[in-house]
């Protein structure tokens, strides 16, 4: 403590009771869905709950999941990034061209993860050089990357040889014979990523940028190396999702994860992450796309249409969105001031 | 004479063609509230902007203490001792108390590569904090800044800045939005920064807010600085307003001469 020394009692500062004020967790909706759903389920379906189908979920979950991890650092930000799932699918493409090359298969998977990092790098430089939101430049290379990976698998399938190889035999396991090993990484990097955005300085700087940019620059922060670290850790999450792809499936096509980017934007939304910046849970992303791929799961179990799937995780967005913002809206009215520009 | 905290010499800049600053020369002194006035589009929040690093100068000198210094960010300027509270850009809304206290500044736990705030540590700090600065007693740090009142937010931005020790505390239109009793208590914790040993730039468009605090008053006009010697106890609102709107070299010298009472 330095010159502070006089108490000063500020006119106009009331003595508040103490609140009554039960504050619950962003993530508490998407859990309660799910929980909900889960019984739901089971109840109408038995076999939902069969080790097969829950495997098959968990595995499902898993890739998007990774993206969507990154992806609530993002928003949490206030800015969101479109390229992630051709970023997914190129560095699926060349960790695949290397091994195909003869590259060890682990090297040719570094190398798909910092390929992925590389492009958030190129993400970020652009969108804080041209001063532009992430979204409009992202816009832009998701197009590129997605011209790049059909250019460097030329429209094929690409299947890299050594379906035995330490690689692939890791990465296509299963845990106690049910949890894929893209899921343990899945729910280690959330668990993980959960506490760097919570208790370290770089999360709370993320907070801190995405609530109030201003604000956030006038007291020293460094906001452009904030956005680029945020944007490189996104396309890192990617590019690992991608690598982890052709590992457990042996190889990859050219459509696949061509969904990703939006189910992790519709995952971090339901999970809790605000649109408007500030506020984002990992944990509730991962809770998120549980609850995205059971409801998917579901509809396949029930036998919907497959077309119908698209319908549903919009859906779902949109109501997570109203929920969302009639919440604040609840809030802010109740508290009698604050913020109300919800998604400025 | 003792050199100032603060001396800002010969500052010019533009914005392209527009001049915004154009051979401005300011000073503020240890432990004083110096009254920065000025019509729209007169300067002032350009010079404040150049003074706390959020845009560079195109030319002219800044020294503190007699030793010129480079702010070319506002990290410069904060590692300089000079802390800017802007009217809607002092505090991150969403985050706590304790977290706005130490934006920007945040403290680590060993091992500091893993770069875990001490949470702990912010929260003591804070809790401190705000019972010095009269803020109620039942809040606790981990509340949101956006569940405070205007004045409340003021008074935790200026509590940041001398929590820091500051030498400079520049306020940008701090009582604007403001009920009386809370600009009184802004104006009072204002003060009170000056006595405990901060100098301070007051900015705001209430002349006599600026009257019932400042030690001196500066005023600017198109880009330039007209009077930097403005005894607020020796000359009225109505001649100050006068010398914002446009009096001449000539009838500014007089006026200050004259040496008529306040308000």
């Amino acid at each position: 403590m330095t010159r502070t020394d006089t108490a000063q009692p500020l006119a106009g500062s009331a003595n508040r009771r103490p609140g009554r004020h039960i504050r619950l967790p962003a993530e508490t909706g998407a859990a309660v869905g799910l929980a909900v759903l889960a019984g739901l389920l089971g109840w109408l379906q038995p076999s939902f709950f069969d080790p097969a189908n829950l495997s098959s979920l968990l595995g499902q979950a898993a890739l998007p999941g990774l993206l969507a991890i990154g992806m609530v650092f993002v928003l949490t930000m206030r800015d969101i990034d479109l390229s992630a799932g051709a970023v997914f699918h190129l560095a699926g493409v060349v960790a695949a061209l290397l091994m195909v090359a003869g590259i060890d298969p682990w090297l040719a998977a570094l190398a798909g993860i910092l390929l992925g990092a590389g492009l958030g790098l190129i993400n970020g430089l652009l969108a804080i050089t041209l001063r532009l939101p992430a979204m409009v430049v992202t816009l832009g290379t998701w197009w590129m990357i997605q011209g790049l990976s059909l250019a460097a698998g030329k429209g094929q399938t690409i299947a890299p040889p050594g379906a035995d190889s330490g690689f692939s035999t890791t990465l296509s396991g299963k845990a106690f014979a049910v949890v894929p090993a893209a899921c343990i990484v899945f729910v280690a990097l959330a668990l993980a990523l959960h506490v760097v955005l919570h208790r370290t300085r770089f999360g709370y700087r993320v907070q801190a940028v995405g609530s109030n940019r201003q604000a956030a620059a006038y007291a020293g922060i460094p906001t452009a190396k904030v956005r680029l670290l945020t944007l490189v850790l996104m396309g890192a999450m990617a590019g690992l999702a991608g690598v982890i792809h052709v590992g457990a499936n042996g190889a990859i096509a050219p459509g696949d994860g061509s969904s990703f980017m939006l189910l992790a934007i519709a995952a971090a939304i339901i999970g809790g992450t605000s649109l408007s910046g500030g506020h984002g849970s990992v944990v509730g992303a991962a809770i998120g796309i549980l609850l995205v791929q059971a409801i998917l799961s579901a509809m396949s179990l029930i036998g919907v249409d497959a077309a119908w799937s698209n319908f549903a995780t919009g859906a779902l967005t949109v109501l997570a969105l109203a929920v969302d913002r009639l919440f604040r809206l609840w809030r802010n009215r109740r508290a009698g001031h604050g913020e109300d520009n919800l998604l400025g | 004479m003792a050199e100032p905290l603060i001396r800002m010499q010969n500052i010019r800049k533009s914005y392209g063609r527009v001049q915004a600053l154009e051979d401005a020369n300011f000073h503020v002194n240890e432990r004083e509230i110096v009254g920065l006035l000025g019509d729209n589009g007169a300067g002032k929040s350009t010079l404040i902007k150049v003074l706390s690093g959020a845009v560079p100068l195109t030319s002219g000198d800044i020294f503190i203490r007699g030793k010129k210094v480079n702010l070319r960010t506002t990290s410069d300027a904060i590692a300089h001792g000079i802390e800017t509270i802007y009217q809607d850009s002092a505090l991150v809304t969403q985050l706590s108390i304790a977290r706005n206290l130490f934006l920007g500044r945040e403290p680590i736990k060993p091992p500091r590569f893993l770069n875990r705030m001490d949470q702990d540590a912010m929260n003591n700090v804070a809790r401190d904090l705000l019972k010095q600065v009269g803020i109620s007693k039942n809040i606790p740090p981990t509340t949101p800044i956006g569940s405070l009142s205007g004045g409340e937010r003021q008074a935790v931005a200026i509590a940041r800045a001398m929590h820091f020790d500051s030498d400079l505390i520049i306020l940008d239109e701090p009582t604007n939005n403001l009920g009386v009793a809370e600009t009184q208590g802004v104006l009072s914790f204002v003060r009170n920064a000056r006595d405990s040993g901060h100098s301070c730039i007051f900015i705001a468009h209430n002349i006599h807010h600026v009257f019932q605090v400042v030690d001196r008053i500066v005023v600017m006009r198109r880009g330039k600085v007209v009077a930097d010697d403005i005894d607020p106890k020796k000359t009225s609102v109505a001649e100050v307003e006068r010398i914002i709107t446009g009096m001449s070299d000539k009838e500014i010298r007089d006026a200050i001469a004259d040496g008529k009472p306040s308000h």
